[in-house]
């Protein structure tokens, strides 16, 4: 156990878990549960954690003025890193073209539509938390975010007499990293199992039934993360080889689970100890889950256009922006919950008049395009800290 | 006059009032709801304090592993006592035969939750969430991680374990304050118990009742008082300490309600606090004795109602499955109904007479929550007994310090 990284044993529970799937399916459906104990337990990490770093960080950061100028360095670095995403998406599709020559069957779509895309103020109010308990009873994370921030700021403003309160958070986030630690033993069972159900239930035939899209979409995101985010490693002087040894452990987390919050606090603790100072890592991670969701982005992109072309209706380019844009607008603050890019795809595409049976298609293979769309996310949001703190002139010198 | 001599002047009193006057005794239902809501907001931070503050100062892990296997041994050797008693009153009395109930009840409830779904709800998704809905296992679950993360991270961790150790010493102080309400609590559920008229059902279904409450007093007699005698835990001291816990539970059928003040008095007993921490928990959740041997009887007497045959082979395998099955039944609400549900379906007993046993039930629960609380005051007890700790009776001659005589 000691020889093998955490990483070796992942892709051991992932080949396990896909060997299991293919040979005794019903067997591996049963597995479940335990991907959902691994699952629950990583969630009951993500309040405790970012209270700790958000709190200890910004006070310890110092001023609100510096959290300010990081917010909207943050909010530029996403747009710009998003947009790319949906450009890339609309090329890829309008390139391959994949849904052409479909014929769509006119059944099960109701069930993937019934669900309604909240509405942008009601997105906005909901970014704040009326009560920090109940936000963090629920996983809010956008909420707990804009608590701790105030209160961060608070302590920092007050100084002196909010030192047991910033001392009790340096030592709940060091705990909680500690904790974290302790639930990824439990993470090649659970990417397992993970797997295993995914494939048990699904099939191998996902694959190849839409295979031109799955392989549209794949292509896309891989060109995306070497030409886009390569680009921008380069630009930013980040540190490759060690970018890639931080981010690989959540990459195939988020990978095999299709969850980016289960991801979520080791991709905080590696970034940490990657270089990004606490206060950054705190701040532009979690809302990075809700603002910079590069593949997520990619994916809407490409599958929203996707459904036209299947049900053989033709968009202009003009059409199809303003529909990334609704969709842009529509998809943030849902991150973390399996399967909620398919929901606000289908009232994205209700509200343009465009067939629902496409949703009905895209949703047999969303379990295989959630996982590649989630990695992709989570990539994102550690290589966004990166950025951050190299823009903010940080050195990124490796911690213990 | 003290607040044990109070509370069981309450209960009289309630008992009278609610055979005197059962119209206005159920008005009160409001004083013991009060009562409940103030010791059920006492557990989460109680719990969450004591463990964390339990496993992060024991020092080694090593100390908190043997408290805890030691416990766990102790919790499944207590199952297999209560089961086989259990399987013993189901035999002797019979109490579902004659009964023939198949067919009499249709649309029984049959409650939502899956084997999956518990074992999924067993772990924390958000500790506040586990908080809010007094999720105990969940508690459970995240404090002995933290704790031991706390351990990990060491000396760094001090500000969040000095915190939680001030919790824990304040709410053994509020679960105090909220005791002096207990008189008033406890009285009005006797009232409201009694006015309901719950006690009819002891002539329709005296059998059962005699089957469950002979086992459990069996249970007492010839395993947990030979069990103190053996470990020389001081018999009559213990009584005392448990008097006022075992009042709550009694009356308030509600496990978890005497749990802040059995703590306070098994502290006051002389168990140590570390030992406490762990052990009171992990009873809480694993050392259900009562409940184990009321979902087994329940099994037997719900086949023998509708005239299902159980042959010893079948017995042994439905006692094997409960073994394990019977860990965790304080996870959830209405738990102790699933796992009978699961049991009879797995083995196609029809479920009719399952309407007869709810009838029951608010008699038979009284008895059964005592039981598991007495067990869980034991536990520790014997525990620091095997850990070393010796129970001087001079030390606590009575239960009432003096801060409780007021």
């Amino acid at each position: 156990m000691r020889r093998l990284s955490l990483t070796a044993w992942i892709f051991i529970g992932m080949a396990t878990g896909i060997a299991l799937g293919t040979a005794a399916p019903d067997l591996a459906r049963q597995l479940a549960p335990v991907s959902a104990i691994f699952l629950r337990l990583i969630k009951s990490i993500i309040a405790p954690l970012l209270f700790g770093t958000l709190v200890a960080g910004i006070a310890g950061s110092g001023s609100v003025k510096a959290m300010g100028r990081i917010g909207l360095k943050s909010i530029v670095y996403f747009e710009i890193v998003t947009t790319l995403a949906l450009i890339l998406g609309l090329t890829a599709v309008n390139v391959t073209r994949p849904g052409e020559g479909m014929t769509l069957e006119r059944t099960a779509a109701e069930a993937a539509v019934s669900a309604k895309p909240p509405e942008l103020a009601a997105i906005l109010e909901h970014t704040f938390p009326s009560s920090v308990i109940d936000s963090m009873a629920k996983g809010e994370v956008l909420q707990i975010v804009v608590f701790c921030f105030l209160f961060g700021a608070a302590c920092a403003s007050i100084g002196e007499k909010a030192r047991p309160v910033v001392e009790f958070a340096e030592s709940l986030a060091e705990i909680m990293f500690r904790y974290t630690k302790y639930v990824m033993y439990l993470a090649p069972i659970g990417v397992g199992a993970a797997i295993a159900v995914t494939i048990g239930s699904k099939g191998f035939a996902v694959l190849f039934g839409l295979g031109k899209l799955i392989l549209t979409m794949y292509v896309a995101q891989v060109i995306f993360v070497v030409f886009v985010l390569g680009a921008v490693i380069m630009i930013a002087r980040i540190p490759l080889r060690r970018f890639i040894e931080a981010v690989e452990e959540p990459f195939l987390i988020a990978f095999s689970t299709a969850s980016s919050e289960a991801a979520l606090p080791l991709a905080m603790e590696n970034m940490e100890r990657f270089g990004v100072p606490k206060h950054i890592v705190g701040f532009v991670m979690p809302t990075g889950y809700s603002f910079n969701l590069d593949g997520t982005t990619l994916y809407l992109s490409l599958a929203s256009v996707f459904v036209a072309q299947a049900a053989g209706v033709q968009l202009t380019i003009g059409q199809q922006v303003i529909m990334m844009l609704t969709l842009m607008l529509t998809s943030k603050g849902v991150a973390g919950v399996p399967r909620a890019a398919l929901v606000i795809l289908a009232g994205t595409l209700a509200s343009f008049q465009l067939p629902m049976e496409g949703v009905a298609v895209l949703l047999g293979i969303d379990a295989v395009m959630d996982m590649a769309r989630t990695s992709v996310n989570v990539l994102g949001n550690c290589l966004a800290t990166a950025v951050i703190a190299r823009w903010e002139g940080h050195a990124l010198t490796p911690q213990p | 006059m003290t607040l044990t001599s109070a509370i069981f002047l309450a209960m009289a009193a309630g008992t009278a009032l609610g055979l005197v006057a059962p119209g206005f005794a159920l008005q009160l239902s409001p004083l013991t709801a009060i009562f409940l809501r103030l010791v059920q907001s006492i557990i989460a931070p109680l719990i969450l304090g004591g463990l964390i503050t339990g496993i992060a100062t024991a020092g080694s892990g090593k100390a908190i592993g043997r408290i805890g296997l030691k416990s766990l041994v102790y919790f499944q050797i207590v199952t297999v006592v209560v089961l086989l008693l259990a399987l013993a009153a189901g035999n002797l009395f019979r109490p579902g035969d004659g009964l023939h109930m198949r067919g009499a009840a249709a649309g029984v409830e049959t409650p939502q939750i899956t084997w999956q779904a518990m074992l999924e709800q067993s772990v924390p998704a958000s500790v506040f969430d586990a908080m809010a809905q007094g999720q105990m296992l969940q508690l459970v679950v995240f404090a002995a991680l933290f704790g031991m993360a706390c351990v990990g991270v060491g000396e760094r961790a001090q500000p969040v374990v000095r915190f939680f150790a001030a919790v824990n010493d304040l709410m053994f102080r509020y679960t105090h304050y909220v005791m002096y309400v207990a008189p008033l609590g406890i009285g009005a559920a006797m009232a409201t118990t009694i006015a309901r008229g719950g006690w009819s059902v002891f002539s329709n279904f005296g059998r059962l009742i005699a089957a469950e409450y002979s086992a459990l007093a069996a249970l007492l007699l010839l395993f947990y008082l030979p069990l103190m005698l053996a470990a020389r835990i001081p018999v009559l001291p213990f009584l005392a300490a448990i008097r006022e816990p075992f009042a709550i539970a009694f009356a308030t059928t509600a496990s978890g309600a005497a749990l802040p003040v059995a703590f306070e008095k098994m502290e006051a007993f002389g168990v140590p606090r570390p030992v406490l921490n762990l052990v009171m928990p992990l009873g809480f959740c694993f050392n259900t004795a009562g409940s184990s041997l009321h979902i087994l009887l329940s099994c037997l007497f719900l086949a023998q109602a509708v005239d299902f045959h159980f042959d010893a082979a079948n017995q042994w395998a439905m006692f094997a499955v409960l073994l394990v099955m019977t860990k965790g039944v304080a996870a959830l609400p209405r738990t102790t109904l699933v796992v009978i549900i699961g049991i009879l379906n797995a083995w196609g007993v029809p479920l009719d007479a399952l309407p007869v046993l709810l009838g029951v039930d608010a008699v038979l629960d009284m008895f059964r929550t005592s039981v598991n609380l007495i067990g869980n005051c034991l536990a520790p007890a014997l525990i620091a007994r095997i850990e070393g700790v010796s129970f001087v009776p001079a030390l606590s001659p009575t239960p009432e310090t003096p801060a409780q005589t007021r």
